[in-house]
């Protein structure tokens, strides 16, 4: 069920030290373990990689682990930081970027936040990212036919 | 003069008509927003600043340039709060210093602007807003629209318009 007018199913994460959530309909599976080809939630939308994100988010009381969540169509697999938990984000909680931050930030891929009890959540288009990025390394990769 | 008039209510006329005179002769004021940087001071027109905001939780997000503090919540709506003090080439206060944020209302954008103290909203009368000096710092020229001087302060008057327009484009 990916939207209802009470609500945004959504996969929550961390990356970076801050709480991320994507929609779950784009979400086909998790991981327990990357394969070659996963790539990183922070290298796809452009956020410095923090391990222990314990540090800056007191959400967290716990190391994070890493899971990996296949993502869009393509099931790319894309690396995130636990806890990693489905949820739903009353419709009431969520807010389109204000027009500062949405022409000031430099990451891919936010679509909006959502302001909880816990804290804010930014919502990202996983599938469009992961889409993009891997448009842009097939552009880089010459066709067969001309090796 | 109308049938059932009283002294009583010519006299209310009478007074109305004088004080609709000075009405008429009174040189058209502004309301301006004064508010201070550290030493400096500054000035919005009254009418580009909706509200002082109340303390607020402002929440940080990430990949936001360091004049854009974050987004606060305002009785349901989210706006954003940008530093008026990195907006102007000013460093910042030490941690913990006193602050207020107002709400920048212009045709353009809407945002939450961090200075350190509200001096005073006060009405003037437009003649005391005089051109902008030329010793004007060179980065403040194209937002400063004019000067007033207030307690001892000759306090730019800041255009909000260009500000916010300067800083969605990436100028500031």
């Amino acid at each position: 069920m990916p939207a209802t007018t009470d609500g945004l199913d959504v996969v929550s994460f961390f990356a970076g030290g801050f709480r991320f959530a994507v929609e779950s309909r784009h979400v086909h599976g998790m991981l327990a373990d990357r394969d070659a080809d996963t790539v990183t939630v922070e290298d796809l939308i452009g956020l410095p990689l923090e391990r222990d994100s314990t540090k800056s988010h007191p959400a967290l009381r716990h190391p994070v682990s890493r899971k990996c969540l296949l993502i869009g169509g393509a099931r790319d697999c894309v690396e995130v930081g636990g806890p990693v938990e489905l949820e739903t984000l009353p419709a009431d909680s969520l807010y389109p970027l204000p027009p500062p931050v949405k022409a000031r930030m430099s990451l891919g891929g936010i679509k909006g936040l959502a302001m909880t009890s816990a804290g804010i959540l930014l919502i990202v288009d996983l599938a469009a990212v992961s889409a993009s990025a891997r448009t842009s390394i097939d552009d880089l990769v010459p066709p067969r036919s001309s090796l | 003069m109308t049938a059932g008039d009283t002294d009583f209510d010519r006299v209310l006329r009478s007074r109305q008509k004088k004080m609709d005179a000075v009405v008429n002769v009174d040189e058209p004021t502004v309301k301006l927003v004064v508010v201070s940087l550290g030493d400096q001071w500054f000035a919005f027109h009254g009418g580009t600043i909706k509200e002082i905001l109340a303390d607020s939780v402002v929440y940080f997000l990430p990949g936001c340039p360091a004049s854009l503090e974050g987004v606060v919540n305002v009785r349901g709506d989210i706006e954003s709060v940008i530093r008026l003090r990195a907006l102007l080439g000013l460093p910042e206060p030490l941690a913990g210093a006193p602050s207020r944020i107002l709400l920048g209302v212009t045709s353009a954008m809407r945002s939450g602007i961090r200075v350190d103290r509200v001096e005073e909203v006060l009405d003037v009368p437009q003649s005391a807003i005089q051109e902008p000096p030329h010793t004007i710092p060179e980065h403040l020229r194209p937002l400063v629209q004019g000067i007033v001087a207030f307690r001892d302060h000759v306090v730019p008057l800041l255009n909000l318009d260009q500000l916010f327009a300067d800083y969605r484009t990436g100028l500031r």
